[in-house]
């Protein structure tokens, strides 16, 4: 059976301010889109467009005004609790700002060990899998006894990363993952996206407004105006 | 004829885990008229040289060496005498334009205040100018600009705003600490323009802090290359695009978009406890057995300065 | 942007250093006082001695109406203050955190249901509400210390679910809920940490909001008679001719005393927010 794509089906979005106003601020206009495994599809837009709805439409954290959001054949808003969980970890959501992703209160080794927790690795693996974990994103053991601020931004993606892929999603969707990090580091960010692509087949939904970020990751890529997606 | 002469400039902080050289004895010349770019990757210390310029140091900070402007050393300059300069003469746009603006003052008061500080304008005289210096960034209504909160104004509108109340007063020398960080392209390319219509309008030079190449590319005569505390690259523009010589600008400028995203290989070195010999050593494709050992000093080499052994 | 010298950075660690010792000394002090209160205290305070007696060796502070050592009585005062101050203000941080929470972090129809209950609680007025209750129920001191913590949560659950609002849209907050955490493990393991120092804070204050009202309803007489509180003594003091002959043994040190133990919370208090937002100015 071919594994489930994540599809995005006629997806709206509209904000109405005021309680009694008529007025409606829309900011998706019947959106469609479709990512599959192993692929990597690319969302391009300015700031504001609403392209950070758009991903978090996709990965469930909000819900369309209109349209559905489809993992395979189901539709999410018609999913049972225990398919929604299911859904959760196979489809993930990667923030634009790395040190505001990670609980600030929380050194970087219980940020990870609560997610480990989640998928059920017995206690004495643990410490294990954490190491795999850190390697896998390019970071040493030291980091996990540090907090967020003690971490370059760099460093924070990664760990974000890393957090992910503890439940082995199938679909990321990154939202302007390397805008605030440095160039170079940009560069070392994105060569570690392909790599994890290549080794795990995930899908990407990568949005950003950098155009040679873009082009240089996607497969596809589809342009967000005016609440519209166009594909070339 | 330099305007900013910069001479053994060491900025130190004492951590828990000791002592930190943000800044590793840095000597640099800012001409009159011309943009330096400093460039360098986040933590490199390139924020504390240009802070350290206007004294806006953390109060922690231990600094030694001399900032020559105009034959007088910035750093024994008193807290009295230093409002005149800043602001005045050398002025500083900040990073994150929307948390550099007071929230709770429209921005034409802010800019504004500007005018009445330094110059003792009359507050209806300086609003005016307030209207006129709107006028010439390119926004088509002042008045109503000038009379909206930073809330009400887009990032890209708020960062021309910082740059407005940087060159309302003709400074001779701004220092833009990451102008385009964070801007989507169409904004880099507005601020881009802005900064290079000011520095050809007014003519003063400007110090221009990025860690980003492109930026750097578009509005300097000259780049100085930035890593871990110390300046290992001097270079005019033309001969730096043309071909860096310092391998860890070589890296950087390998790393940029428009060469393909190539990573410069490992990771950023502590500033607490740096590699022995040459910083870079431990990333370099080209080191040699004497790069572990010696410090590397600077060597000439046509107009670059470049501190390499590989260019002895 | 200022540039704070070296030796200004040093004062205001060094002022809000004091603070603190100043603060948790006499916090200490007292609290030392009411769990020790059986030891420390000369003298049984419901035992009856000759009543009125100036300050003396006998009895350091003299003795009251009927007879009772008054440094004992004051000694002994201490835990009606602590237990009244601490438990209303427990009860009122519990509730108040609870429905601060669950309404900032669900919203919608729970949060109307909760600020609309929050609202009635504060319409009600509490002065008169206690006195109906007092007339109603036998004044002991848990029934104040119920009632205080009943009315006082109101505060603390507007600042807590302005503070989850805020919160709540922090990229690590979705983050959490996006790689599966149930709502309340988000609350109380993402949410929570990081409002904590504004409720500690609020949490001493209301200790020290506590023990005054206590204090204030002793000494209008709504008090617990079975028990030795610093604001009855101030309600005997007055009432049975304290003032008038001018026994400022009598009636002063439960003043000072009250004064001093709400002050220094309040200085703890101000010392732990202060250094918690220099430590995020910091950053």
């Amino acid at each position: 059976m071919l594994s489930p794509s994540l599809r995005a089906d006629e997806v709206s979005r509209a904000y109405s301010s005021g309680l009694l106003s008529k007025r409606k601020k829309t900011v998706l206009d019947r959106v469609s889109l479709e990512v599959k495994k192993g692929e990597t599809l690319g969302i391009m837009g300015e700031s504001g467009t609403g392209k950070t709805t758009l991903g978090k439409i996709i990965t469930g954290l909000e819900a369309p005004s209109t349209g559905n959001v489809f993992y395979g054949e189901k539709s999410l808003s018609r999913m049972k609790n225990t398919e929604r969980k299911r859904f959760r970890s196979r489809v993930q959501m990667v923030f634009q700002n790395p040190e505001g992703s990670l609980n600030p209160r929380k050194k970087i080794e219980l940020s990870l060990n609560q997610v480990l927790k989640l998928t059920g690795t017995p206690g004495r693996k643990q410490k294990e899998a954490l190491l795999l974990a850190l390697e896998s994103v390019g970071l040493t053991e030291d980091v996990l006894y540090r907090y967020p601020h003690q971490l370059s931004g760099g460093q924070n993606q990664r760990v974000v990363l890393a957090r992910v892929l503890f439940l082995q999603p199938h679909f990321i969707v990154l939202d302007e993952p390397t805008s605030a990090l440095d160039m170079s580091v940009q560069a070392q960010i994105l060569h570690l996206l392909k790599r994890l692509q290549r080794e795990t087949g995930m899908g990407y939904v990568f949005i950003s407004h950098d155009r040679s970020v873009v082009e240089f990751v996607s497969d596809r890529i589809g342009i967000l105006a005016n609440g519209r997606l166009h594909f070339s | 004829m330099s305007c900013l002469q910069i001479r053994n400039l060491t900025v130190r902080f004492g951590t828990a885990s000791g002592p930190l050289k943000a800044v590793d004895c840095v000597s640099l010349a800012h001409e009159k008229e011309e943009t330096l770019a400093l460039v360098g990757e986040t933590g490199c210390g390139k924020s504390m040289l240009g802070r350290a310029v206007l004294k806006l140091l953390p109060g922690d900070a231990l600094v030694s060496g001399e900032i020559l402007y105009e034959g007088r050393n910035l750093l024994s300059l008193s807290e009295k005498d230093l409002p005149v300069i800043r602001g005045n003469e050398i002025s500083y746009v900040l990073q994150n334009p929307s948390l550099a603006l007071d929230p709770v003052r429209t921005v034409g008061k802010q800019i504004s205040e500007v005018f009445h500080i330094h110059r003792r304008i009359k507050i209806k005289d300086a609003a005016r100018k307030t209207d006129l210096l709107l006028q010439r960034m390119g926004f088509s209504t002042p008045e109503e600009i000038a009379s909206l909160y930073p809330f009400q104004l887009s990032e890209g509108m708020n960062q021309r705003i910082l740059i407005a109340m940087a060159v309302a007063l003709h400074p001779r020398i701004i220092i833009a600490d990451e102008p385009t960080k964070g801007l989507d392209e169409r904004l880099k390319k507005e601020v881009i323009g802005e900064l290079d219509r000011i520095k050809k309008e007014k003519e003063s030079s400007l110090l221009l802090i990025s860690h980003d190449l492109g930026v750097a590319r578009k509005l300097s005569n000259r780049i100085a290359i930035m890593y871990c505390g110390q300046i290992v690259e001097v270079s005019p523009a033309a001969d730096f695009f043309a071909g860096p010589l310092h391998p860890y600008s070589r890296a950087l400028l390998e790393s940029h978009p428009e060469n393909g995203f190539n990573p410069v290989p490992g990771t950023a070195p502590s500033m607490i406890a740096p590699p022995r010999g040459c910083r870079f050593h431990p990333r370099c494709g080209r080191k040699m057995d004497i790069c572990a050992e010696k410090e590397p000093q600077q060597y000439r080499k046509k107009e670059t300065d470049v501190k390499c052994f590989l260019h002895r | 942007m200022k540039a704070l010298s070296p030796a200004q950075k040093r004062i205001s660690g060094e002022r809000r250093n004091a603070f603190l010792l100043f603060g948790a000394a006499l916090m200490a002090f007292f609290l030392v006082l009411s769990l020790f209160a059986p030891w420390i205290a000369p003298r049984d305070p419901w035992e009856r001695f000759e009543p009125y007696a100036a300050p003396g060796k006998e009895h350091l502070l003299g003795t009251n109406d009927l007879g009772h050592d008054i440094l004992s009585e004051l000694i002994y005062g201490s835990r009606v203050s602590l237990i009244v101050g601490l438990g209303a203000s427990l009860l009122a941080t519990a509730i108040g955190l609870l429905v601060g929470l669950f309404s900032g972090y669900f919203k919608g129809v729970p949060d109307e249901i909760l600020m609309g209950a929050t609202d009635i609680f504060l319409m009600i007025p509490r002065i008169p509400l206690i006195i109906i209750l007092a007339a109603f129920l036998k004044p002991s001191f848990w029934i104040i210390a119920l009632v205080i913590g009943l009315f006082w949560w109101t505060s603390i659950a507007r600042v807590v679910r302005s503070k989850t609002i805020q919160v709540r849209e922090m990229p690590f907050v979705q983050s959490a809920e996006c790689l599966g955490f149930s709502g309340r493990r988000v609350i109380f393991s993402e949410i929570l940490p990081n409002i904590l120092h504004i409720v500690v804070p609020k949490f001493m204050l209301t200790v020290a909001a506590a023990m005054i009202s206590e204090a204030s309803l002793s000494f209008i007489g709504l008090g617990d008679p079975s028990m030795k509180s610093w604001g009855l003594m101030l309600n005997y003091a007055f009432n049975r001719g304290g003032f008038i002959n001018g026994m400022w043994w009598w009636f002063l040190p439960p003043g000072i005393c009250i004064t001093l133990f709400v002050l220094s919370i309040v200085f703890v208090s101000f010392a732990i927010q202060s250094g918690e937002e220099r430590q995020m100015g910091l950053r």
